[in-house]
């Protein structure tokens, strides 16, 4: 056996005739050849339905496109829909949750769920001041 | 005039604690419910402020103090029970001296001052 000039040829093995290892790459390449030559026969003639499987007819490109793009589109705009329509149809934001309204210790209440002002009977006082 | 608003809203977060406990601080004190709302006014401000006050839970012994920096308007609204112990004229120096700090542009402080004092006044005449 030659020697192998390797760091590690005490893990590689090495095949002792280079005649051998030819003949096995050329009987490993006519093998898989073979195989793929037969592969055509295997599958039957093109297009053709094995036996008892169903053979529904070709999916029309446009339903094709309604149940992929459409369906999903429809759901999105939907589920949208139901999660913004609500708080448009109240009114808009709510009080103490706006960027520019600011109500420390108040009711979270639209300005439309405020009660009413006060009358000339009321009995709340206070005071007013301007700047 | 200068404007006292942060960015977007009026205060930053820290603004917005220094409020907060504030508020608690006041209403330990004096037993008072203290509300501030800081926002537009819509229609005449002390209107909307009595409207914000009678959608409180138990207005009669609430305080709100109601800011609108466009309008530069400021209502401190005080139930029956607490203007036994607020009167309507030391609302009305506690106010002028709120407006005083929010013009220099000061809002939270402004309101922090305005809620002590308020508290201070009420322990007071208990």
């Amino acid at each position: 056996m030659r020697q192998c000039r390797s760091r590690y040829d005490h893990a590689v093995k090495q095949t002792p005739n280079p005649a051998v290892r030819r003949a096995s790459r050329a009987a490993s390449a006519a093998a898989a050849v073979g195989l793929l030559a037969t592969l055509p026969l295997l599958a039957g003639p093109a297009g053709a339905v094995p036996e008892n499987w169903s053979n529904p007819d070709d999916v029309d490109t446009l339903y094709a496109l309604g149940v992929l793009v459409g369906l999903p589109l429809a759901l999105f705009v939907g589920i949208a829909f139901l999660v913004y329509v609500p708080s448009l149809v109240r009114g808009g934001r709510q009080l103490s949750s706006g960027v520019d309204d600011e109500w420390f210790g108040g009711p979270r209440k639209t300005r439309d769920e405020l009660a009413d002002p006060d009358g000339d009977e009321s009995k709340a006082g206070g005071a007013s001041a301007r700047w | 005039m200068e404007q006292v608003r942060v960015g977007d809203a009026h205060f930053d977060n820290p603004q917005r604690l220094a409020i907060s406990n504030t508020i608690r601080t006041a209403e330990l004190a004096s037993r008072i419910e203290f509300s501030v709302f800081v926002g537009t006014s819509h229609g005449h401000p002390r209107a909307y402020a009595t409207q914000l006050h009678n959608s409180l839970v138990a207005p009669a012994r609430t305080i709100v103090i109601m800011v609108d920096p466009d309008a530069r308007a400021l209502e401190i609204v005080a139930g029956g029970w607490v203007r036994d112990r607020v009167s309507d004229a030391d609302a009305q120096a506690v106010a002028d001296e709120m407006a005083g700090i929010i013009a220099g542009g000061d809002l939270a402080g402004g309101i922090i001052h305005g809620i002590e004092e308020l508290a201070q006044k009420a322990r007071a005449h208990a």
